[in-house]
């Protein structure tokens, strides 16, 4: 009786030893489940919220592009209005430098350019083309994993990015008031040594007879943006990051958090993060002509005299509006392997590197 | 003596169907997340490559950006690709799951 009554209840023991197993066996993997479910969505948000930014930019660049061309066209249309049909401008009885009626035209072309140049300057500018891709990046983030907007980001802020505020500029000096710089989505340069001339009649002789042919003081008016060889080079780096609602076993826990506790999260105490990164880019579209020499630099960087059409075609061949967008990815060679933590380096958390543009490939 | 036998065959038939139902369910659970994470990869892969991501594949719809080979020009600031994927988990008690899930690229 006495060795019986030692080993009633040694079932009940192992069965709930084995429950106990059993649970923790379910818990973990609900948990593995759930964890690696999130973290697919989260990478799939800033993925494809990463892509609606470079969207948008090709689109505003698309639209920028084409202001170019408006303005290339301007230009083109004032050159054929001095010509004035290959016939000299002539008004009886004029002997000064300038014809009346050619200088009316001029002026009247300088207005038209500078309301063409005004439009482009707003098209680019900051406000106009970034911060709606920005919106659309977390509009984006928001229809595929909600609340994670919240956590988004497009590195706008960090120095290098070319979504910063300020790092880009649109740079023009006209002679419309307040010229001079505003933030845009890239670095577009202004040419201003376009030279305009036109040929007319002087009516210097005896009586105002007419005594011969010459050409007007040579104008240079602002036309065309150019820009760098490749810019704008954009590429949108993203960074979205979300806590999971339910609470997850902490495998790998650190009180100092950053210490890859779940699929790359950061485990501060209860708050287990999942972070995913993307970076894509607009790409296969140029804005204007670069200040390369040859026929990208658009051939007409001298003031030489235009009353022979040249060089007016150039600009507006390399004025290609055909931006879209595409996935890129992120260079690790240079950090000397795969260290998923050198990812981290993205958000501007210093873990002993340095912050390197170069590990974006495009 | 004779009031022990069988005792451990009424265990391993209380034990075995514990077991049994928790294999089945942790079976179940995992073929729904493979399921949602199939249909989730999808319906990623479709919002951004559309036709060129597997066009016989079933239960995947949508638009895209992608067409013809290529990224398409991006016409407008204003733009909305979306794409929805469905997938079934494995049966399991006589009962499968369909995960419909949906990728989205918007602006608005």
């Amino acid at each position: 009786m006495g060795r019986r009554a030692g080993r009633s209840g040694q079932a009940a023991v192992f069965v709930a030893l084995c429950l106990m197993s059993l649970l923790l066996v379910v818990a973990y993997s609900t948990n593995t489940g759930i964890a690696v479910n999130d973290r697919i969505r989260m990478q799939e948000t800033a993925d494809l919220s990463t892509y609606a930014v470079a969207y948008s930019e090709a689109a505003s660049l698309n639209d920028i592009t084409k202001k170019n061309q408006r303005i290339a066209q301007v230009a083109k249309d004032c050159r054929s209005v001095l010509e004035h049909a290959h016939i000299p401008w002539a008004t009886p009885g004029n002997c000064s430098p300038t014809d009346p009626m050619a200088e009316i035209a001029l002026q009247l072309c300088k207005v038209e350019l500078d309301l063409a140049i005004l439009d482009f300057v707003q098209a680019a500018s900051y406000s106009r083309s970034v911060t709606p891709a920005l919106k659309a990046g977390r509009a984006t983030a928001k229809a595929n994993f909600d609340g994670v907007e919240r956590r988004t980001t497009f590195f706008e802020s960090i120095p290098g990015s070319p979504t910063a505020m300020g790092t880009y500029w649109v740079s023009w000096t006209t002679n419309f008031a307040g010229g001079g710089a505003i933030p845009a989505i890239a670095d577009f340069q202004q040419m201003h040594e376009t030279a305009f001339n036109y040929q007319f009649m002087q009516f210097c002789g005896p009586y105002g007879a007419p005594s011969g042919l010459v050409m007007s003081p040579t104008y240079l008016l602002p036309t065309w943006f150019y820009k760098d060889d490749k810019n704008p080079d954009v590429w949108v780096a993203g960074r979205v990051a979300g806590t999971p609602t339910k609470r997850f076993l902490d495998t790998d826990y650190s009180s100092g958090g950053r210490d890859r506790g779940y699929f790359g999260a950061s485990s501060t105490g209860g708050d287990d993060l999942l972070v995913a990164y993307a970076v894509a880019k607009p790409y296969d579209g140029s804005v204007g002509p670069s200040n390369l020499t040859g026929l990208q630099a658009n051939g007409n960087s001298t003031p030489t005299p235009v009353y022979a059409p040249r060089g007016i075609e150039y600009p507006k061949l390399s004025m290609y509006d055909q931006y879209r967008a595409r996935m890129a990815g992120i260079q690790d060679e240079l950090t000397g392997g795969l260290d998923p933590a050198t990812l981290i380096l993205l958000d501007g958390i210093s873990l002993g590197k340095a912050w390197d543009t170069s590990r974006f490939e495009h | 003596m004779r009031l022990r036998r069988g005792q451990s065959a009424v265990e391993t038939m209380m034990v075995v169907p514990i077991v049994a139902l928790t294999i089945m369910s942790l079976y179940y659970l995992w073929s729904v997340i493979f399921a949602s994470e199939n249909a989730h990869i999808r319906a990623r892969e479709y919002v951004l490559h559309g036709d060129a991501y597997l066009p016989d594949a079933d239960g995947v719809t949508g638009d895209s950006p992608f067409s013809a080979g290529n990224y398409q020009r991006a016409d407008s600031t204003s733009f909305h690709f979306e794409a929805s994927a469905t997938d079934q988990s494995l049966g399991v008690f006589g009962h499968s799951d369909d995960i419909e899930t949906k990728a989205v690229i918007t602006s608005r």
